[in-house]
């Protein structure tokens, strides 16, 4: 038996094969009570990885028990994570950045944090850095949030994303990403600073600089 | 002749120089750098170079957290000269005694906002602007928390844990 999803958010577009190997397309809102339509056979037991299996009675009502909950689940969790990113954006959007000062959005992740957790924030705010890539004000302003954050917090996606705003063709990226290796004072981020090179001279200066700070911490 | 020291965002005056030259200046860098409030735009006042650097700590003890601090330093002669007003009134800071160092520039439409930002930019075009970085802000705090003119415990907890 196989079971795919193609995209839960429009359509709802589902394919089930059944064992006998015909299939069944269909679109709904959620669940699967059009799965009722195919007939549990209880015939071989033996499963073959690349052919379908077979589900007794019982089995297929667990089955599309288990769909539903992990479904719902899903599209719940789905509706949240778009809700929440919505709420992150539109802070980074209103936000004075500032060295020095907490942002609004400072504000928003740590108080996201609080309710969610620091990986599944720092996994939306990462989608945000690379979508904003192109855009100095959001892309440089969540950098500079993360930098006056604790470095234990941001890990693993914060240095990422400042690594990733050193390549940035726009120096206030570039500043913000070099700011938050220097703020963030940790030595095991030399690996990634030294081999770096910056386009720009002055900015390449302050990495040499943060570079000697940081091998003699 | 005294000098007045402002915070600035390097980079937003080096893109403004890099992308629209010497004599021109970008909208970003006045308007996210010298935001101004009833007109006024705040400053802090030195006379030598330890002021300076007493000035500077003053708009450290106003952060939320450390970070390494551009600032510019402008001559009050030439501010006066150009009929900039300026005015003592208190300053925001945690620094014992400093807030008698703080300066607004007052009375300022966008024709002075201008000849500010021409000043700033002029200052970071001949690289006379300075910085402070990290290592030497922890410095600066421990040092000031040492005489007294900082109270660690009142710091907001991410420096205190810096310094510490």
């Amino acid at each position: 038996m196989q079971f795919r999803f193609s995209d839960i958010e429009s359509d709802k577009q589902y394919e089930y094969h059944s064992l006998s190997g015909s299939s069944y397309k269909g679109y709904e809102n959620l669940g699967f009570s059009t799965a009722d339509h195919i007939q549990p056979i209880n015939t071989d037991l033996s499963v073959n990885i690349a052919s379908p299996i077979t589900l007794s009675a019982s089995e297929h009502l667990k089955f599309r028990s288990y769909i539903s909950d992990t479904n719902n689940n899903f599209y719940n969790e789905l509706k949240i994570k778009r809700a929440i990113r919505q709420e992150l954006l539109k802070s980074a959007k209103e936000s004075v950045f500032e060295y020095g000062k907490t942002s609004l959005l400072q504000n928003k992740i740590e108080s996201k944090i609080k309710e969610y957790g620091s990986l599944f924030i720092f996994e939306l705010v990462n989608e945000i850095f690379l979508d904003e890539f192109k855009n100095p004000f959001i892309a440089s302003g969540i950098i500079l949030t993360l930098s006056h954050m604790d470095y234990s917090i941001v890990s693993p996606q914060g240095p990422t994303m400042a690594l990733a705003a050193l390549s940035n063709k726009d120096e206030e990226v570039v500043e913000s990403g070099i700011r938050a290796f220097e703020n963030w004072e940790e030595k095991d981020c030399l690996i990634f600073l030294e081999s770096v090179t910056i386009k720009f001279d002055w900015l390449n200066c302050y990495l040499k600089d943060v570079i000697l700070y940081l091998q003699e911490l | 002749m005294p000098f007045l020291v402002r915070k600035i965002t390097l980079s937003k005056w080096k893109k403004s120089i890099n992308e629209f030259g010497d004599d021109s200046i970008s909208a970003d860098a006045p308007t996210s750098c010298l935001r101004t409030t009833n007109n006024t735009l705040s400053f802090w006042i030195a006379e030598t170079e330890q002021d300076i650097r007493r000035a500077a700590m003053a708009i450290l003890a106003s952060l939320d957290s450390i970070s390494s601090l551009d600032y510019v330093v402008l001559d009050t002669g030439n501010i006066e000269a150009l009929e900039l007003a300026i005015e003592a009134t208190p300053g925001d800071t945690l620094l014992a005694g400093a807030d008698t160092l703080h300066r607004d520039l007052v009375n300022l439409d966008i024709q002075k906002l201008k000849i500010v930002s021409e000043m700033i930019r002029d200052t970071v075009k001949d690289d006379n602007h300075k910085r402070i970085s990290v290592g030497e802000i922890k410095k600066m705090f421990k040092e000031a928390c040492d005489k007294g003119d900082l109270d660690l415990k009142s710091l907001p907890t991410s420096i205190q844990d810096k310094v510490a």
